[in-house]
């Protein structure tokens, strides 16, 4: 209920948004050609978003999903199998760029007073779309699986859409620093990628520049024949392609079962080479199990989840770049905090490695339950005091992330040319706010995790998610504040030195009370097997 | 060596165990029987302090699981009925991992996990990510992280199910040499077979409840008529059952010959 209320909440601000963005765009002679082209640019990027998506959704519907093996055992013929499933993944699609897509559209419509057609039209030009990009990506799986393992192929692919929704963010991000200042001329950069939008060349031939332009001709109440008859044909030419390679699946799913069981083939380890010294009885005192309650030995076992959940995190390609995504959208995320800041890369570095350090800690640590799934009982009926494991957690979290906080701090800073005091300084601080946010977000996981997560975004229910939501805004709100009430000289004087004290206080304090709230928590668990 | 004292389980208006007082001499296999959603699992639960219990307790040795979990923990080896692993580590990865978390010193524990990986033929696997592993092959990685710290007491859910009957006969023999050297083995099974031919001691449970227990002569005993523990375990938990399968294949189920099956085709 929750979430539907959330989702209602954005897509009507989009709704409100776009209206509004197209409505001034209208009245404004220099900006009129942009109000086309962002309709083209808002089809485009949720058709390239959708094709990337559905490549990895296509492998999971054809190759992943649990009811495969009896869908294929059954006397089912391959091609009604393989369509079917096609429209399942289309439903699913749907879902994702629909309600930010659909009010953008609409909006459009009602800048410059479409008819009820057109309306009517958005989502089934919209789904016209989203059909394209699921018929190509059941296409395309069916010819990769067969080649590469599909654990690994929808990992990178997984990759690829992080990267291509890393790069809209960062373009999102840099068009707000920079204003509207691309737009005075046609002849700037998002002058000429609008054009290139919109008009003819190689982006004519994309399906999403079929939409658009259906969109536009029915809202100017001008023919639509062509870009219907563009869209109708592609697409019953593409249906008619699936139809005839439909057949191979049963062969594609069988060569894909050999591939992923050679992808689970580890390379040699170190344990192996220690095989060689086992001789002899063992006596029952040398193996016998020991307690952890002290906080040595919760270092040292910490040691041991580090060295786990390291092998956990990099063997799922689907994790690591959850991870992976995420903390860099947040790293960028004072950009659009601090619009004046433009020119002042340095004071953005600082700001940068705080949202980093906060959203790497905050992420590492909130994951560390759920990420064993239902494998997490291995850990409670162990002989381990549940202070000694909340230790034992924190302390890998810590060892995982901060090798990363020094590396991105060092090196952003010393990129931006700044000199050796300046590097340590923010190695300090990225240190800080990282250790601060390793404990609440550990307390995240202890009362907000779900072991039974399929995406790891759901690793966290919506309680932890808006927690991470709150902090990133708290943040931007300190830095945005900052920056309204002081000048450039106040800026320059600006020094986080006096801070470290309460910082380091704050730590270990949230530490001892997530420490105590989390062990009483960790009950929460014990229906886990 | 294991003790139950009116242990209870409770959720809201149901009663998932109630009152089950049982002990368990050290150096006994013991079989832990009942039907379907009898309150084993819960039991076992219980007994590993997976679960808190409404009123009781279980003791382990002389440890009580509710007030000294720790030495109780350290006391025990815990195989869940579906044992749930880390798909993205390797068997040996895995019982490295348990080494670190039950303390066995690393020298130690590597040398005891390797000799387990060979005893339960998982050592060609060893360095194959679990996600690969048939159920069969879980069930074995998972006794296999619960035998490495040698525990004096092991407890199992359902242990040889899915197993295949070379490596169930393997197991069914490690659990009577474990037993013979000292250590106590509680298992729970609706294989009556495997409880008839394996226990020393046995106890039934229904509906929370415990409705026998003792040895299996004394059990086939306790019940006028029984030849096998099988026909105890039915007259003791539900009856009646020969009658329901004799009216489904009346009323649902044609008899059928090779002549209708070719007009079929």
């Amino acid at each position: 209920m929750l979430q539907l209320l959330v989702s209602t909440f954005v897509a009507a601000m989009f709704l409100i948004g776009s209206t509004v963005w197209f409505r001034a765009a209208q009245a404004d002679p220099g900006l009129a050609p942009f109000a086309q082209a962002a309709v083209f640019g808002a089809l485009h990027a949720a058709f390239l978003l959708s094709l990337v998506r559905d490549m990895g959704a296509a492998i999971g519907h054809l190759f992943q999903a649990p009811d495969v093996p009896l869908l294929l055992a059954a006397p089912v013929r391959a091609r009604p199998l393989v369509l079917l499933r096609a429209g399942e993944a289309l439903a699913d699609a749907a879902s994702f760029p629909a309600p930010l897509l659909a009010p953008i559209l609409w909006g459009y419509g009602i800048a410059v007073g479409a008819t009820w057609i057109y309306y009517a039209a958005v989502p089934l030009v919209m789904a016209g779309v989203l059909f394209f990009s699921v018929l190509l990506g059941f296409l395309v799986s069916l010819f990769v699986a067969p080649k590469v393992p599909i654990g690994r192929a929808r990992g990178w692919i997984r990759g690829a859409t992080a990267i291509l929704y890393l790069a809209i963010w960062v373009g999102l991000t840099w068009w707000n620093v920079s204003g509207a200042r691309h737009l005075e001329t046609m002849a700037g950069g998002l002058g000429r990628a609008a054009h290139a939008w919109s008009g003819g060349g190689p982006a004519a031939w994309i399906p999403s520049a079929w939409a658009a332009r259906l969109l536009l001709d029915l809202a100017a109440g001008e023919s639509i024949l062509v870009p219907l008859g563009l869209l109708v044909a592609g697409g019953t030419l593409l249906l008619a392609l699936l139809a005839l390679v439909a057949p191979r699946y049963p062969e594609s799913w069988q060569r894909a079962q050999e591939l992923a069981r050679k992808a689970t083939e580890t390379p040699r380890t170190q344990a192996r080479r220690w095989s060689a010294t086992v001789s002899g009885a063992i006596a029952w005192r040398g193996v016998r199990a020991r307690e952890t309650a002290d906080p040595v030995a919760a270092l040292g076992l910490g040691g041991a989840l580090f060295r786990r959940d390291r092998r956990l995190v990099v063997r799922d390609t689907a994790v690591l770049w959850d991870i992976a995504l995420l903390v860099f959208m947040s790293s960028v995320l004072p950009i659009l905090a601090a619009p004046v800041l433009a020119g002042r890369i340095e004071r953005l570095v600082v700001f940068g490695i705080v949202f980093f350090s906060a959203e790497l800690g905050f992420d590492l640590a909130s994951r560390a339950l759920p990420l064993e799934r239902r494998a997490l009982p291995w850990m409670l009926k162990a002989p381990v005091s549940p202070a000694a494991h909340v230790t034992a957690r924190l302390a890998s979290a810590w060892l995982m992330g901060w090798p990363l906080v020094c590396a991105v701090s060092v090196l952003a800073t010393w990129a931006t040319g700044q000199n050796a005091t300046t590097i340590a300084l923010h190695l300090i601080l990225g240190t800080l706010v990282f250790s601060a946010l390793v404990p609440i977000g550990f307390a995240a996981g202890v009362f907000f995790g779900q072991p039974e997560w399929r995406h790891p975004r759901q690793m966290l229910n919506l309680g932890g998610r808006l927690i991470l939501a709150g902090i990133l805004v708290a943040l931007s709100a300190v830095i945005a504040l900052a920056y309204a009430e002081g000048d450039a000289g106040s800026l320059r004087a600006f020094s986080p030195s006096p801070l470290v004290i309460p910082f380091v206080i704050l730590v270990v304090m949230s530490d001892l009370l997530v420490v105590w709230a989390s062990t009483i928590r960790l009950r929460r668990f014990e229906w886990l097997n | 060596m294991i003790r139950l004292v009116g242990l209870t389980k409770r959720y809201g208006q149901l009663t998932a165990l109630d009152d089950l007082t049982l002990e368990v001499p050290r150096g006994t296999l013991f079989g832990f029987l009942g039907p379907n959603g009898a309150g084993k699992t819960t039991t076992i639960k219980l007994l590993t302090g997976l679960l808190k219990p409404t009123a009781g307790d279980a003791f382990l040795g002389p440890h009580s699981i509710v007030t000294q979990p720790l030495e109780a923990k350290a006391l025990f080896g815990y195989v869940a009925d579906v044992p749930f692993l880390y798909d993205k580590l390797t068997a040996r990865e895995f019982l490295e991992f348990m080494g670190a978390l039950y303390r066995v010193p690393e020298e130690a524990a590597r040398a005891r996990g390797e000799k387990l990986l060979k005893l339960l033929e998982l050592d060609h696997a060893a360095d194959t990510l679990v996600e690969a592993y048939s159920h069969g092959m879980r069930q074995k990685t998972a006794l296999a992280g619960a035998l490495l710290h040698d525990p004096p007491v092991l407890i199992l859910d359902e242990p040889t199910s899915g197993l295949d009957p070379a490596s169930s006969r393997r197991i069914k023999q490690l659990l009577r040499g474990l037993v013979s050297r000292g250590r106590t083995v509680f298992f729970s099974t609706q294989v009556l077979e495997v409880a008839e031919k394996l226990c020393d001691r046995v106890a039934i449970l229904d509906q929370g409840k415990l409705v026998a227990h003792g040895t299996l002569d004394e059990l086939r005993q306790s019940v006028p008529g029984a030849r096998s523990l099988e026909e105890a375990f039915v007259t003791l938990t539900r009856g009646g059952e020969d009658r329901v399968i004799e009216e489904f294949l009346e009323e649902t189920v044609e008899p059928l010959d090779l002549g209708a099956l070719d007009s079929i085709s």
